[in-house]
């Protein structure tokens, strides 16, 4: 669902960023909490750049893993893992109706996934998302 | 390095105006009750009203604003559920009863993915209840919604809520941002001023005042407070006379 209005946003700024320019490559980092379906979201972008100065320019979409860390003990658990606190701590009743499917509410705000971590070893809440929330256009390459 | 979600929240925002933000210098001064109450009298009058609460620490629009069914989400984004006429957001409705420790990087972030998400639809007001201060959830707000922006303060009548919210003040005039005036809290608790008084020391107009109404506490829902004290009732529909008036309505 979010994949088509992510290439939107891509598309709108890369224009309006540089306006005039031939944009021959770009590269867009992804975290893996943003839950996006990078097939999707590439063929999202091929299609929004139709009839503009994009159309034609390659977009290199980069998956970059979730790791969380513990600030007090500096254990670090992976997306799976995180999911599964989620669900203790939170049950499904906050969950999102999408499509007629249930979505835990960080699809739509992945921001929340700080709130919603307990360290698997100590216990602690005081949490970092060290990658995997990333979402930005990180290289153009210009003719 | 881009970030994608500032453009898309640019567009979700580009229809929308009046967007009030409700702020103070102090904590539990009563914006939320003060900005719920506001969104509810003005969806009453017939508006399309959205309140938006900010208050990510401390939020309080799933207690004032129950929501019974289940979040939707759609191809524009978050749909925002309708609690007694006004349609309501807060993280507040996510989190449970757990605790939200959020860094200042992850703060910005948050309030990134936040605005971007939400499906607005058409509104009149859009109310936001921000937290006390003047912290990233006022500055990034100002940035990426400009001059759509205006701002009532909300400050108990106590010489250290008002020498706080004078600061606020400054920094509203500073960076320009429409200043619909001031609204006294708890105005017969701290009798330290008259209002006119409060006026002319901070410069800034009153909006209106709300008497200290300790039944408040036995209702939990903003319709039932604003339902069966027809005092604060009355003292909010003046303020959201001044807000309307204010706004050239």
């Amino acid at each position: 669902m979010h994949e088509w209005s992510i290439a939107e946003g891509i598309v709108t700024t890369l224009l309006e960023s540089f306006k005039g320019k031939k944009i021959l490559e770009v590269e867009i980092k992804v975290g893996e909490l943003r839950d996006l379906n990078v097939e999707v979201l590439g063929e999202a972008l091929k299609i929004l750049s139709i009839g503009t100065s994009l159309e034609g320019s390659k977009f290199n979409i980069i998956v970059s893993k979730a790791v969380f860390k513990c600030l007090n003990c500096r254990e670090e658990w992976s997306m799976k893992k995180a999911l599964e606190i989620l669900n203790q701590m939170l049950g499904t009743e906050k969950y999102v109706v999408e499509e007629g499917e249930l979505e835990p509410p960080i699809h739509f705000i992945p921001s929340l996934i700080t709130g919603l971590q307990r360290c698997p070893r100590c216990g602690r809440i005081d949490i970092d998302v060290e990658s995997g929330k990333e979402l930005e256009i990180s290289k153009i390459y210009l003719s | 390095m881009l970030d994608p979600r500032f453009s898309l929240l640019e567009k979700k925002f580009k229809n929308i105006e009046n967007i009030v933000l409700f702020g103070s210098g102090k904590g539990g001064v009563g914006k939320s009750i003060i900005s719920s109450a506001t969104s509810y009298i003005l969806s009453e009058r017939g508006y399309d009203v959205a309140y938006i609460d900010l208050d990510f620490h401390g939020p309080a629009g799933q207690s004032l604003f129950p929501v019974d069914i289940q979040f939707k989400g759609g191809k524009e984004g978050l749909e925002l559920p309708t609690s007694n006429g006004v349609r309501v957001i807060s993280v507040g409705y996510f989190l449970g009863d757990n605790p939200f420790p959020l860094s200042g990087r992850d703060k910005i972030d948050l309030l990134a993915d936040f605005f971007s998400i939400l499906s607005l639809g058409e509104l009149d007001f859009t109310i936001i209840d921000l937290p006390p201060g003047m912290g990233d959830e006022l500055t990034f707000t100002q940035r990426i919604l400009k001059e759509k922006i205006s701002i009532a303060m909300v400050t108990t009548n106590s010489e250290l809520s008002l020498n706080v919210v004078e600061r606020l003040i400054k920094y509203a005039k500073t960076e320009g941002l429409r200043l619909l005036g001031i609204i006294v809290n708890m105005a017969d608790l701290f009798k330290r001023y008259g209002l006119k008084q409060i006026e002319e020391k901070l410069q800034v107009d009153i909006l209106g005042k709300v008497s200290y109404y300790p039944k408040l506490e036995e209702f939990k829902t903003i319709k039932d407070k604003l339902e069966n004290i027809h005092e604060f009732r009355k003292e909010i529909e003046n303020i959201v006379g001044g807000i309307l008036k204010k706004l050239n309505y």
